[in-house]
């Protein structure tokens, strides 16, 4: 009683001011227009659907006249004394919405005005849809294919033209023959097709058009840079970035992270399915533990390493886990229940316990012993018993410790099982060290060692002369090949040793004996090496380079000690070092990262991929189509790609949708079908050419009535210009390249470095991807692109070199002869615009380019033929490569 | 942004000007916006008072007390420990709070509780008598033009409260777009012919500004180096101009062919206006470079005949010239290394000494020539730094990072000349008197211009209220 006075106080009082400030309202206050947006916004979503906070439904007035679990909160004959009215004018902790700003006093107006006049509502007034039933959280179901108007070979096609036909939409005719291989050479290799494949597919076409069609999607589906050109499309969705930091400091992201890279080009080439790629990319190193090709995969998890804050480094991995393979905005509900998708706070947490226990680490690889400058990293479970706690309200200071969070999926897309088993590792995996390939890379180091002494000292066999220094230098030369030699035996004997440990082998106790006196050895031949090394300086001119008496006398002890120990069996030996755990906060000690490896692995995320990519899953297969088919068509069906929720309403083409994600994973998830279904399909082939009528109708193109226009991106512009000039290296796999020595590397794009830090200015001009994040890519029109193209190094410096090319390959003259011949400006004009636009030059365009042609050899009267021809015919590809067609694809 | 070419998009690319649209608007730019949505149209929301902002940083951390705020009882504490004063209570515990440790080591961000006496004077300047050091004398002389807030704070007691201050979060959160990211993607151009947002001098902690506004929304970096002002804003290899231009009106004429091939192509047509503008810009950004207008006197105003202050000189006459052809902010990071040049742990005096004789002048020189060419009204100008320096010493003569309390001027367009607001305690520890977090000096900016930051949030980025902060009204006229 006391506390309904307070409010009604309180309203009393403000009241009048609402009455000063707000909008009078009159008789047109809609209920629709003013009201209801108002309660969507600010009130859904705790008295909605997703939850009914006091068992009260604001989403319609019927569930307002039904009320809260205390009865009615409408009584539009009085106002003041409604509850809602009372909720949302209280100042104190009573007020809702509880978060954020009160309504506005215009809001309130409108809300009041409403009551005022009966509170009434549309008649028929439906509920907010059962969350459960979205359509995106339902199982996709493959439809009939349509019988269409328009015959369609292509299952695409057929579920196309079902909607055109009913829209009224004449869909555009293919395209030219050489537009598709162009579209088609970009799309499936990122390369523009070159003069010769040019002239091959279009003699193919003449006879015989869809076979000749046919023939290149499978040419180019099993050309190596396939891989390489889908790769950097993953690379995108998932987030790749080579590591950076301060100085030396790695802060994100992970060093030797490019084996992650070299990974997912051979996974596509190799065509390994989707889900495969999955289940690697979060658990292979519980599924494949000692499969060190398919641990790279986890690099997937690697990428988001941060060196400051576990919590956001987790944050990173659950909201980008999320988006990129489920379509979820995970990330909403860190701090609070989602407001817009039923995901709760406790949903947020339940997969933060998936990641909780997973840390990054670097296995040696038989290359190379110094992992700072090679190495495999790779995720492993080092905290197998790390509690999850949820933060309350996001806040990672205030956990709440009282209850333990249990990994889990998302509740609303149930009944697909997620039971983690603990896995138990073999000795390979938890303990590296005793990998054979440890023993290999320390091998080769210490044979390198051995084989440079061992030339060394023969240079000695050659000279007879005997005098004090030469002999002094001999000895050094003898005591670092025993001292080598020694060290091969001393890695050899710790490998053994490190194994039998490890194994628990019967012979244990005699490797150890063996190691330990191995390690003897190797100190007393380092101890005599160093001797060695200051006698032969004591004979020196120089003499700051004379070693003290002190110094010598020092390391003769040093000598008599190893020699006094060689047979103690005291302390232990040096164990090889296989792995490295990555710092966990920049105070972690070295001690603590070289600790044995748990020999469990929770097995929450194996659990997590396997419930990903079960075939009743309604979202996996959806999302990974949904991301293919934008890039082949410019568009996505469902747009966001990274939303999938509530807010996004059931695409237009949801259908087609469905069949694809239903057959693709009835087809063992296999992306180069889904490739080669979606570019033979007669939507991919079209003309883009933009009809009035269709476009008023359709000027967004929902209905795929003709293909749409698409700017290259970063990476194809400047593949595609190296592969013109026949310079580009196509090789596949390695290390990134080094930023300084990318301006004049030939390598393709995805091999350049990429971090936050490092950009590379020609590629990031034409919206290269963000590494934070890049589910499509932005695509600016700016300046800098223009002059990137006109002024770079790289355009001009490969313009001659493509020119020169067009002159070969276009049989313009002798190969030879292309520098110094005279070439005819017609001929040259015309395959020049075909081979770097793929299209006929039209006369006004030829007209253009010979004035051209003609006004330059007047400005460069002064050169000599040849040199002004060369300079010219560079000139004109330099001009057609910034006209807009060349990075157009139509 | 990362959907992609939508809608608002294009309505973005078209307002900074590089469309056919932009044209048709280019008459009414800051004319107040008729619908209250069209935020992204490049309008102001209301009423703007000022245009263009220059946001001058001193990166690594200015001494509070040896610039804008004496402290008197450090010369009569001189030696003392904190706890030895009236104002042991500033280390209460509970006090120290709100700062976030990035980095735990000895070296950085620690007390310092021995009192370490002021290394400079103090002179009363101008009507209204604000204090300055006597490192800062030709700032003094413009007293009466600006506001000094002396009661700045924020969370990091490290360097990377340099990004803080750009965007308002502590670098161990999430990066978010900076201040001028925010003014970029508000508001159109005022010239198409140069970028809107410019950023000169070093950058470490975080050399972006869109984040999630996207790339586009980043400074364009500029160096003042009249021979590579802009990145291949030049031809690389060796053409000649005419042989060039020929190139280049080919390029238009088939650019304008492909056109009418492909009508009702939108992209099409911005991007042969952008190639165009990309040639303008060839010719703007030397131009605005190129001081050969400039009176001999007006260089001297900016101290580009001495040494000490000619480079920052340069670049601060530089932005004068940007601004006055229409660039909506110039962000000028003085102070070189990777934690900044000011970041005095020792040697206070020298290191402060040195440095402020090489900004001083010119930012004077600035805010006359500014005013004597009308454009103070019309620009804010912000002279800022990413923490102050604790008042106890560190290393005999240094000052460690000081995260409390701190101080910072603005001036120009919409700012109360002649005012001093808030304050520290008496040791200079805490912003005791209207402390301002760091969003406060971004609302503040943001209210001059005439945006509403809350009407430019992106979906799916939700904003704290923090963020967004609240304009100091104090200072505002």
């Amino acid at each position: 009683m006391c506390q309904i006075r307070t409010v009604w106080l309180l309203v009393c009082y403000t009241w009048p001011l609402l009455l000063v400030n707000g909008t009078v309202w009159s008789d047109d206050v809609d209920y629709l227009r003013d009201v209801k947006p108002v309660l969507r916004e600010r009130c859904f979503a705790c008295h909605g659907s997703l939850k009914q906070e006091a068992e009260l439904r604001l989403d319609t007035v019927d569930a307002m006249r039904l009320g809260s679990y205390s009865g009615s909160v409408l009584d539009a004959n009085n106002v003041d004394a409604s509850l809602l009215w009372q909720r949302i004018t209280a100042t104190d902790e009573e007020r809702m919405p509880p978060e954020g700003a009160a309504l506005s006093a215009e809001e309130m107006q409108a809300i009041r005005a409403w009551m005022l006049q009966g509170a009434v509502g549309p008649i028929d007034e439906q509920p907010e849809a059962d969350p459960t039933q979205h359509w995106a959280f339902l199982r996709p179901v493959a439809l009939p294919i349509p019988n269409t108007k328009w015959s369609a070979a292509n299952p695409i096609d057929a579920f196309l033209n079902d909607k055109l036909v009913s829209a009224g939409l004449a869909p555009n005719p293919a395209a030219d023959p050489s537009l598709q291989l162009r579209r088609l050479s970009i799309d499936l290799i990122g390369l523009v097709p070159n003069q010769t494949e040019q002239q091959d597919f279009l003699a193919a076409y003449a006879e015989s058009p869809n076979q000749a069609y046919a023939d290149a999607v499978q040419r180019l589906l099993q050309r190596p840079e396939h891989g390489q050109r889908w790769a950097r499309h993953w690379m995108d969705i998932w987030r790749y970035s080579d590591w950076y930091g301060l100085g030396e400091q790695v802060r994100f992201s992970q060093k030797h992270i490019w084996r992650w890279r070299s990974w997912i080009v051979e996974s596509l080439n190799q065509n390994i399915g989707y889900d495969q790629m999955i289940l690697q990319m979060l658990a292979a190193d519980e599924i494949w533990p000692t499969d060190e090709s398919k641990l790279r995969a986890t690099g997937f998890l690697v990428r988001n390493y941060y060196l400051f804050n576990r919590t956001t480094w987790l944050d990173n991995t659950i909201e980008h886990t999320s988006k990129a393979l489920m379509g979820l905005t995970m990330n909403c509900c860190k701090c609070h229940d989602h407001k817009y998708d039923p995901l709760s706070h406790e949903d947020y947490y339940r997969m933060r316990a998936i990641f909780e226990p997973h840390q990054v680490r670097i296995d040696l690889v038989e290359s190379q012993t110094n992992l700072d400058l090679d190495g495999l990293v790779r995720t492993f479970d080092a905290h197998p018993d790390e509690p999850t706690y949820v933060h309350l309200r996001g806040n990672e200071k205030d956990a709440d410790a009282s209850r333990v969070v249990p990994p889990g999926v998302p509740e609303i897309i149930a009944g697909l099982p997620f039971s983690p088993e603990e896995i138990r590792l073999p000795p390979a995996a938890f303990a590296p060290q005793i990998r054979p390939g440890v023993l290999v890379a320390y091998e080769a180091e210490s044979q390198r060692r051995i084989a440079a002494a061992a030339k060394a000292l023969e240079a000695f066999a050659e000279t007879d002369e005997a005098d004090a220094i030469t002999s002094a230098e001999r000895v050094v030369a003898e005591r670092e090949l025993a001292a080598a030699q020694r060290h091969l035996e001393k890695v050899r004997s710790a490998h053994a040793a490190d194994v039998a440990t490890v194994l628990e082998e019967p012979d244990l106790a005699a490797c150890r004996r063996n190691a330990i006196l191995a390690k003897r050895q190797a100190t007393l031949a380092d101890a005599r090496l160093a001797l060695a090394k200051l006698e032969f300086a004591s004979l020196s001119d120089d003499q700051e380079k004379r070693p003290s008496t002190e110094q010598l006398d020092n390391a003769q002890k040093q000598v008599d000690q190893a020699a006094e120990q060689l047979d103690s069996l005291d302390g232990d030996y040096d164990s090889l070092s296989g792995s490295v755990k990555s710092a966990e906060g920049p105070d972690e000690s070295n001690a603590s990262r070289f600790a044995p490896y748990p020999q469990i692995s929770t097995g929450r995320r194996t659990a997590f991929a396997r419930w990903l990519i079960q075939p009743e899953h309604p979202l996996t297969a959806r999302v990974a189509v949904n991301h293919i088919w934008c890039r082949h068509f410019g568009q996505p069906l469902v747009d966001p790609v990274e939303d999938f929720g509530l807010r996004t309403k059931p695409p237009m083409q949801q259908a087609l949708l469905d069949w694809l994600a239903v057959e693709l994973v009835r087809r063992n998830w296999d992306m180069k079908w889904l490739h080669q279904l979606i570019v033979s399909s007669d939507a991919y082939r079209r003309s883009s050419v933009v009809q009035d009528q269709a476009a008023d109708m359709d000027s967004q193109n929902q209905f795929y009535w003709r293909r749409n226009v698409i700017r290259m991106e970063a990476e194809v512009v400047r593949d595609s210009i190296l592969y013109l000039a026949g310079e580009v290296d196509t090789s596949c796999g390695g290390p990134t390249t080094d930023p300084v020595k990318q301006k004049h590397s030939l390598r393709r794009s995805l091999y350049f470095t990429q971090s936050e830090n490092d950009k590379h200015e020609f590629l990031s001009t034409f919206d290269a991807a963000d590494v934070l994040r890049c589910y499509r890519r932005s695509v600016s029109i700016l300046p800098q692109q223009a002059l990137a193209l006109s002024n770079s190094e790289f355009a001009l410096s490969m313009a001659p070199k493509i020119a020169n090319r067009i002159c070969v390959d276009g049989g313009l003259v002798g190969d030879a002869q292309a520098e110094s011949q005279t070439i005819d400006w017609n001929a040259f004009v015309d395959v020049a615009w075909q081979t770097l636009l793929s299209r006929t030059i039209q006369q006004d365009e030829r007209q253009a380019c010979l004035q051209a042609v003609a006004d330059w050899q007047t400005e460069l009267s002064e050169l000599a033929e040849p040199e002004r021809d060369r300079r010219i015919r560079a000139n004109l590809v330099h001009a057609i490569l910034n006209v807009n067609d060349f990075i157009t694809i139509r | 942004m990362e959907t992609g070419m939508d809608r608002r998009c294009c309505l973005r690319q078209f307002g900074s000007g590089l469309a056919g649209i932009a044209l048709a608007s280019l008459l009414q730019r800051d004319a107040l916006a008729e619908n209250p949505h069209a935020a992204l149209s490049g309008s102001p929301h209301f009423a703007p008072q000022a245009k263009s902002v220059i946001w001058l940083f001193m990166r690594g951390g200015v001494s509070h007390m040896e610039s804008f705020d004496p402290k008197p009882m450090l010369n009569k504490y001189q030696g003392k420990t904190i706890d030895e004063t009236p104002w042991s209570d500033v280390q209460d515990p509970e006090k120290l709070k709100k700062v976030r440790v990035v980095v735990v080591n000895d070296a950085n961000g620690q007390q310092r509780n021995k009192l370490y006496p002021l290394q400079v004077g103090f002179r009363k300047y101008g009507d209204s008598g604000i204090e300055f050091s006597d490192w800062f004398p030709h700032m003094g002389s413009c007293a009466d033009k600006l506001s000094v807030i002396r009661s700045m704070w924020t969370t990091d007691d490290n360097h990377g409260a340099q990004v803080q201050f750009h965007s308002g979060r502590h670098m161990l959160d999430e990066r978010v777009p900076t201040i001028g990211a925010w003014i970029n993607y508000g508001l159109g151009s005022l010239n198409d012919n140069l970028p809107q947002f410019i950023n000169i001098g070093p950058r470490f902690f975080d050399v972006r500004d869109g984040h999630y506004l996207g790339p586009k929304y980043d400074a364009v970096p500029l160096k003042i180096d009249p021979a590579n002002p802009l990145a291949f804003a030049q031809p690389e290899l060796v053409r000649t101009a005419g042989e060039h231009q020929i190139g280049f009106d080919l390029v238009q004429r088939l650019n304008e062919s492909n056109q009418q091939q492909f009508a009702r192509d939108a992209d099409l047509e911005a991007r042969t206006k952008s190639y165009e503008l990309a040639f303008r810009m060839q010719t703007a950004i030397p131009e605005t470079l190129q001081f050969a207008d400039e009176t001999e006197h007006t260089k001297r105003m900016y101290g580009l005949d001495h040494d000490v202050t000619r480079p920052f000189g340069t670049q601060l006459l530089a932005a004068r010239r940007f601004v006055e052809r229409g660039t909506r902010f110039i962000q000028i990071m003085h102070g070189d290394g990777a934690a900044g040049a000011w970041d005095a742990h020792s040697g206070l005096r020298s290191n402060h000494q040195t440095l402020s004789s090489q900004v001083d002048l010119p930012v004077a020189g600035l805010l006359n020539d500014l005013q004597q060419r009308g454009l103070l009204d019309e620009t804010i100008v912000v002279f800022a730094t990413e923490f102050g320096r604790t008042p106890g010493s560190q290393n005999a003569d240094g000052r460690d990072h000081h995260p409390y309390g701190f101080s910072v001027w603005m001036a120009g367009g919409g700012i109360k000349p002649g005012v001093v607001h808030g304050a520290t305690d008496e040791i200079g520890f805490h912003a005791v008197e209207h402390p301002h977090y760091v969003t406060d000096v971004h609302a503040t900016i943001m209210q001059l211009l005439g945006l509403d930051a809350k009407r430019l949030e992106v979906p799916g980025h939700k904003r704290l209220e923090i963020d967004y902060g609240q304009p100091i009204q104090q200072i505002i006229a």
